[in-house]
């Protein structure tokens, strides 16, 4: 036969009917054709031409539709497909499952430790749950702390989801314990306000839940492309087990996207990335948005603070010492002064953004350390329990004792940017394509505020999504072209071949290179140019030393390549255009903050290959763009 | 220059094409505070490509556990001795994916029935008070479990007495235990405790000494123990 056949009828549960096939029948016309079935349960040892014609009932009545896909492959169906295993992507499933729908969850990392969120470090919680409005409020917050760049529409919906989806209480109700103080209190003490801050969320207790809830997880598994329908939907994913190297395709009526951040593009010190992320954050989400021709906004966003490097293998790890606007009153500049004091009055002790340029405010003018940075001055580091416990373990199972003054580096924790377009239902341009990740709270540093709110608009709306509409046909060539592309990096065997690994890092290098919070447009243009170079020359090169399709990190990375490259250079084609500072965007040939004119978002844009940077006016339905320039302080990095 | 080398002695299998596991000897520059994360890095990315898992490269998230010389250690804090050879080996008792990769599944499906979560049915309206010791010496301590399986990999009862069938392991276990202290809780949890096999625990303590964590896995099996004898849940000898 040599060609896998799908039968393109409805026969999941849930989907019974006239048209509902028997398992014997099912069973015949698998054995027959070695085909994807639109059916819940991953069908194993689909290749093409396995099993015998003679078992095909001769009764079957179902219409069975070449795919032309001539790569094995089983098919995985539910309701909701989400992709990330994340904090994010949690409360998506949850809300999805709580919605009536079977979820679906594949994680490229180990279940409930993969990614950022799977670092499992006690992550704090933003949340407005505790406030008697029902969340809108949070709206003015998330302005003010994001130095206006919200999509009001969208912020909005995200607060009132946020104050929905209960993150504290229900981080409590998975078995988890939020911080307590001195007399036994939690730390937001539950008050009615549009923001407070409790610490301690262990996403590994929501991953535990969503398995036992029923949602069916495939972990070490990598999505490397979304497919369509015939009319433009969302239809599903494809993937590679990176266990086992077999492939997958995902159907669903809704997919919600819940990669994370692409924070791992960023440099690599030949132990980490400089970020205290996880190695799966590569951007694979942000990437296949741009493939699919979505606008993406404000790619030049990546949210930093500065973490101990010393020792080096310890280096940028999270939940090291570290400088945040949690902790900025310990911050030293090489003089040994502070230089955040404008941050002890109480209107702007919370926002981290500006905590972020006063720092590079003091490199810029000449009093970083050697290495670029701060210090961190340890002399009250026994009272901070909370941040440097778990360092101080680490310090001690290592033999390494902190100095009085902390070397510390800058790291990016996250990425800002989002598809342009996402309604107040968390659904991207692309019907039944949802988008869940901190990324739109990132610069504010409400993360989990913004995980939570997005996973949970995303999995209650695909949710709903799922019960109105049928089920999508699938254009199969996505399919072909997806696992020969796939396959085809693991096989190739080029003339002078490079390491994927190699290529790998020297696109993290290229990143680092010129796209560090204190840019210039010759550092950006060169990170660009450098991309094209690697593009042309290493691409073709890329190889992958062992052939075995077992647990391949090369393969892997020969995967990821490709949406690092987008990341980075959607990024600096972002970073280009915005001749400010703003954010975490900090360029020293346009020092100032110019709420008059930049009050924008960027847009980029991947077009058949060609890069399209343009900016666009904040979206201001609800506090007109003259008002938010007067909420927003306008901080940049000049003395 | 021997002194600042540090020798790793290698286990490598690839189950889909090796008929049987290898060890390969590397040498790897030395400098203060060299980890076995840094060390498989050093090998992976200058002398051939090698199987490992890893993320945050801090003691947090479990992923790189693996065995030093027979004793279980994360690989990211873990710190070697310039001159001296290192054993390196999956985690003891696991099916290998790949080299240093072992398969957690099997384990974890315990961890998933212990039923963290599940078992509350009553919504958290407000967070309620609990007092500062109990959080943050006990509560807070359990909050830090990353998984990491060394506890299963040295725990008598089922490395060496094979109760696998009647007995959980440490981790889940604590995960019980954690339940059983939390003052939200509405399971019964000294039942599930007795009934997965808390008493085929002996308290040697061997998990606590390789818990990157410091669960304190003794002091809260004794309690589950003392519980589920005073609920008449002791198996009769």
């Amino acid at each position: 036969m040599g060609k896998n056949k799908m039968v393109d009828q409805p026969v999941g549960p849930g989907d019974a009917g006239d048209n509902r096939i028997s398992r014997r029948k099912f069973l015949g016309t698998v054995a027959g054709t070695g085909a994807a079935l639109g059916v819940t349960g991953l069908l194993s040892g689909c290749k093409p031409g396995s099993g015998s014609q003679a078992n095909v009932t001769p009764d079957v009545q179902v219409p069975v539709v070449e795919t032309g896909v001539d790569r094995p492959f089983g098919v995985y169906e539910a309701d909701v497909l989400v992709i990330g295993g994340g904090i994010s992507g949690l409360f998506a499933a949850k809300e999805a499952m709580s919605g009536g729908s079977s979820v679906v969850i594949v994680d490229k990392g180990p279940w409930g430790h993969s990614g950022t969120s799977g670092i499992n470090w006690g992550h704090d919680m933003e949340t407005n749950e505790w406030s008697s409005d029902d969340g809108s409020a949070t709206l003015g917050a998330s302005i003010f702390l994001n130095d206006g760049m919200v999509d009001q529409d969208y912020d909005l919906a995200l607060a009132k989801a946020a104050h929905e989806a209960r993150p504290v209480a229900v981080n409590e109700q998975m078995g988890n314990f939020a911080e307590r103080d001195q007399e036994g209190a939690p730390i937001g003490k539950n008050t009615d306000a549009a923001l407070v801050v409790d610490h301690g969320c262990f996403p590994r207790a929501f991953a535990q839940f969503a398995k036992h809830k029923g949602a069916k997880i495939f972990d070490r598994t990598m999505v490397t492309g979304i497919v369509l329908s015939d009319k433009g939907e969302a239809a599903g994913a494809v993937g590679i087990n990176l266990v086992t190297g077999d492939a997958i395709v995902f159907r669903a009526k809704s997919v919600v996207m819940a990669t994370g951040s692409y924070a791992w593009c960023y440099g690599w010190t030949g132990n980490t990335a400089c970020t205290i992320g996880g190695p799966e954050n590569t951007g694979d989400g942000h990437s296949m948005f741009l493939s699919l021709g979505l606008e993406m906004r404000d790619m030049e966003q990546l949210p930093f603070d500065c973490v101990q490097i010393y020792p080096t293998s310890t280096a940028y790890g999270m939940g090291t010492l570290g400088l945040s606007i949690v902790n900025h009153k310990y911050a030293l500049n090489k003089n040994g002064e502070r230089y955040t004091q404008i941050q002890d009055d109480p209107a702007l002790a919370g926002h981290n953004a500006i905590f972020m340029r006063l720092t590079m405010r003091e490199i810029h003018n000449g009093r970083g350390l050697d290495n670029g940075c701060v210090y961190f001055d340890t002399s009250e580091i026994d009272t901070l329990n909370r941040y440097y416990r778990r360092a101080r373990t680490r310090n001690r199972m290592i033999g390494y004792e902190l100095p009085e003054r902390a070397e510390l580096h800058w790291e990016f924790w996250e990425n800002a940017s989002r598809p342009a377009a996402v309604s107040a239902t968390g659904e991207t341009k692309i019907p039944g394509l949802f988008y869940a990740a901190a990324n739109t709270q990132a610069y504010s540093g409400c993360a989990f505020y913004g995980s939570v709110g997005s996973g949970y608009m995303a999995g209650k709306n695909a949710a709903i999504r799922a019960k109105e509409v049928a089920r999508p046909n699938i254009v199969w060539s996505q399919v072909k072209d997806a696992l020969n592309d796939a396959y085809g990096k693991l096989e190739s065997e080029p003339n002078d071949g490079v390491r994927a690994l190699t290529i790998y890092h020297k696109i993290q290098q290229t990143m680092w290179n010129g796209l560090s919070p204190l840019r210039d447009e010759k550092g950006i243009q060169g990170v660009i140019d450098a991309l094209n170079t690697i593009k042309e020359k290493d691409f073709p090169a890329i190889s992958v030393p062992s052939k075995s399709r077992r647990f391949n990190l090369d393969w892997r990375h020969a995967l990821e390549i490709p949406f690092m490259w987008d990341c980075v250079m959607g990024t600096a084609q972002a970073a280009l255009i915005r001749k400010e500072t703003r954010g975490t965007h900090c360029r020293t040939d346009y020092p100032e903050m110019d709420n008059a004119n930049w009050l924008v978002n960027t847009i980029v844009q991947k077009k058949d290959g060609t890069w399209t940077a343009v900016t666009r006016p904040i979206v201001d339905t609800i506090i007109p763009a003259d008002q938010v320039a007067q909420m927003v302080p306008a901080i940049g990095i000049l003395d | 220059m021997a002194d600042q080398i540090v020798t790793i002695k290698m286990f490598r299998y690839d189950p889909s094409v090796d008929a049987e596991p290898t060890y390969k000897t590397y040498e790897v520059p030395w400098k203060e505070y060299t980890t076995v994360l840094e060390c498989l890095h050093y090998i992976n990315e200058n002398i051939e490509p090698v199987y490992f898992d890893f993320s945050c490269r801090s003691s947090l998230c479990g992923r790189c556990s693996l065995m030093v010389d027979g004793r279980p250690f994360l690989a990211c804090v873990k710190s070697l001795d310039a001159g001296s050879t290192y054993t390196i080996e999956p985690m003891k008792g696991f099916p290998v994916i790949r080299d240093l990769v072992v398969d957690h599944s099997h384990i974890m499906e315990k961890v998933y029935a212990t039923g963290l979560a599940v078992q509350s049915v009553e919504p958290i309206v407000k967070l309620q008070d609990i007092p500062y010791d109990l959080y943050w010496n006990t509560l807070e301590p359990l909050n830090m479990c990353r998984d990491c399986m060394c506890c299963y990999s040295v725990c008598p009862p089922l490395q060496e007495e094979n109760k696998w069938e009647s007995f959980i392991g440490p981790s889940a276990m604590a995960q019980v235990g954690k339940r059983f202290l939390d003052p939200e809780d509405q399971a019964d949890r000294v039942s599930q405790a007795a009934f997965s096999g808390i008493f085929d625990c002996t308290l040697c303590g061997k998990c606590s000494a390789v818990c990157p964590a410091e669960i304190p896995h003794v002091e809260l099996f004794t309690l589950l123990q003392q519980e589920a004898e005073k609920a008449g849940l002791k198996p009769k000898a």
